[in-house]
């Protein structure tokens, strides 16, 4: 496609094309001179030519009818160096532009290379060959580049549809557990209910007795509704909306807001050290869910230690480098003084149903929804254990400091 | 990696499936909630001495209905999977 499109067309179907071109300059002689330079009628095609003295009647006419090209002088009577570029490239990005530069501000030239120029011709070297061979370049090199934009966009959204398939495959095997999860508490929510039923019909019902019956019932009811509510948040499609820019304190605060009093009431001893300066691109009431589920791992973890030692679970948060340097990861350290886990459970902890928990206590969906929402958020997670000493969650997500990120 | 027009349609009906998935997952709280609101109204009339014996046995059909309804929803759910296994072979 490539070739055909970029090297093959500008021999072929440009073959008296005419190419519109709008020259932007404010000197009347290099403008006509440009227009001589341009005017014969070569073998390629010709040019057709609008000129503007300033960038208001510039932008005015890129609004108004459709240019192949500019040609670009910086310095104009309304507008100086890099602030033109910017004000064209910005209202008509589609359109490739060539700067015009003096020899003693070449750098500037460069710079506009930088911002997306396609090339810059120095006045006083400017001959016919040279700018018509600029032209064309420019004007095949900008269609090309949009073509990469475009497969990539498209190559972005194939990868997107292509993990919704593994997750798909990963939901199916889910939620054939999940239905049979659910099935236990409701055939108990009818066995309360015959239970209940029967006695009343034979009158030996009491409100005792059926105080405790629904109270058993509303536990079941509980313990599904928080599957319920995990796989809700399983087989969310993974948001590629733009993500805001949060304070990493606030996931972390609002889960301890939920968590903290109850670690307290357990005697579990909090330490933060907490760096209130560091920021990252997210979505706050799921990264709170990730780090809730990642504590309420450690606060379980602890637990079975009451008698061994002072409960402590640590939650950090710094900067890290990463091993190539090339990427700032903001991580979420949290670290417990408990059980452990055994090397050969480390991957399996993240499994979905998986769970050390006694059957009817824990869904086992916990750790396996907290990777999932790090996943989205383009970061990973990393176990670090050693048995009956403790564990170390380490949560790697792309982010950095405040000005890093603004 | 090409996309070729099968595959397209299996994209297509695996992101659906996700949908209906999440739907069916999202319904299931309601008939939940149904029941938990019913138990915990029962609880409370028992614990303040001032059950209506005469409505009780249809306040418990209602939470068996609603456990019904529960046990549709889940077999849809499964049949959802199925047919979206069955997609992929």
């Amino acid at each position: 496609v490539f070739v055909k499109r970029g090297r093959l067309d500008m021999t072929a179907s440009n073959h008296q094309e005419t190419i519109r071109v709008l020259l932007v300059e404010d000197s009347p002689s290099v403008a006509l001179q440009i227009r001589t330079l341009l005017g014969d009628d070569s073998p390629e095609g010709s040019f057709a030519l609008a000129g503007a003295g300033n960038l208001a009647t510039a932008l005015e006419l890129a609004r108004q009818s459709a240019f192949d090209l500019i040609l670009l002088d910086l310095g104009l009577p309304d507008s100086q160096g890099l602030d033109t570029f910017v004000e064209v490239h910005g209202k008509v990005p589609h359109i490739p532009i060539i700067v015009f530069t003096g020899l003693d501000d070449e750098h500037l030239a460069m710079e506009t290379l930088r911002m997306g120029a396609q090339d810059y011709i120095v006045k006083r070297d400017v001959d016919a060959r040279i700018l018509k061979r600029a032209i064309r370049y420019s004007i095949e090199r900008k269609k090309l580049v949009a073509e990469l934009e475009q497969s990539k966009h498209e190559l972005a959204q194939k990868t997107i549809r292509l993990i919704q398939i593994e997750k798909m495959t990963a939901l199916g095997e889910l939620t054939a557990g999940v239905a049979h999860e659910l099935n236990q508490p409701l055939n108990a929510i009818k066995i309360i209910c015959d239970d209940i039923l029967r006695d009343i019909a034979n009158n030996r019902f009491s409100p005792t007795q059926l105080d405790g019956s629904l109270g058993e019932a509303i536990g079941e009811i509980d313990r599904m509704a928080e599957i319920i509510d995990h796989m809700a948040v399983y087989s969310r499609r993974p948001t590629y909306l733009p993500m805001k820019l949060i304070n990493s304190a606030v996931p972390i605060n609002g889960a301890l807001k939920l968590l903290g009093q109850q670690l307290r009431n357990s005697e579990i001893e909090i330490v933060r050290e907490i760096d209130e300066n560091l920021c990252l691109l997210g979505d706050a009431p799921r990264l709170e869910q990730a780090l809730l589920n990642i504590i309420v791992n450690a606060r379980d973890a602890v637990i079975p230690h009451k008698h061994k030692t002072k409960m402590r679970i640590t939650l950090k948060t710094y900067l890290n480098g990463g091993d190539d340097q090339e990427r700032t990861y903001l991580v979420y350290e949290v670290g417990d003084n408990g059980v452990g886990i055994p090397e050969p459970l480390k991957e399996k902890i993240f499994d979905p149903f998986y769970t050390r928990k006694e059957p009817g206590e824990g869904t086992g969906l916990g750790l396996s929804v907290a990777r999932q929402i790090v996943k989205e958020h383009g970061g990973r997670i990393e176990v670090d254990s050693t048995e009956g000493q403790g564990s170390t969650f380490t949560v790697l997500l792309p982010g950095g400091t405040k000005q890093q990120l603004t | 990696m090409t996309i070729t027009t099968d595959n397209k349609q299996i994209l297509y009906h695996a992101a659906k499936s996700t949908d209906e998935l999440r739907r069916l997952f999202h319904d299931l709280r309601q008939p939940l909630n149904a029941i938990s609101v019913i138990a915990q109204e029962l609880r409370l009339d028992a614990n303040k001495d001032r059950l209506d014996t005469e409505s009780l046995p249809r306040r418990m059909k209602e939470i068996e209905s609603a456990v019904g309804e529960l046990i549709n929803q889940l077999d849809q759910l499964r049949d959802v999977v199925k047919s979206n296994t069955a997609d992929d072979g």
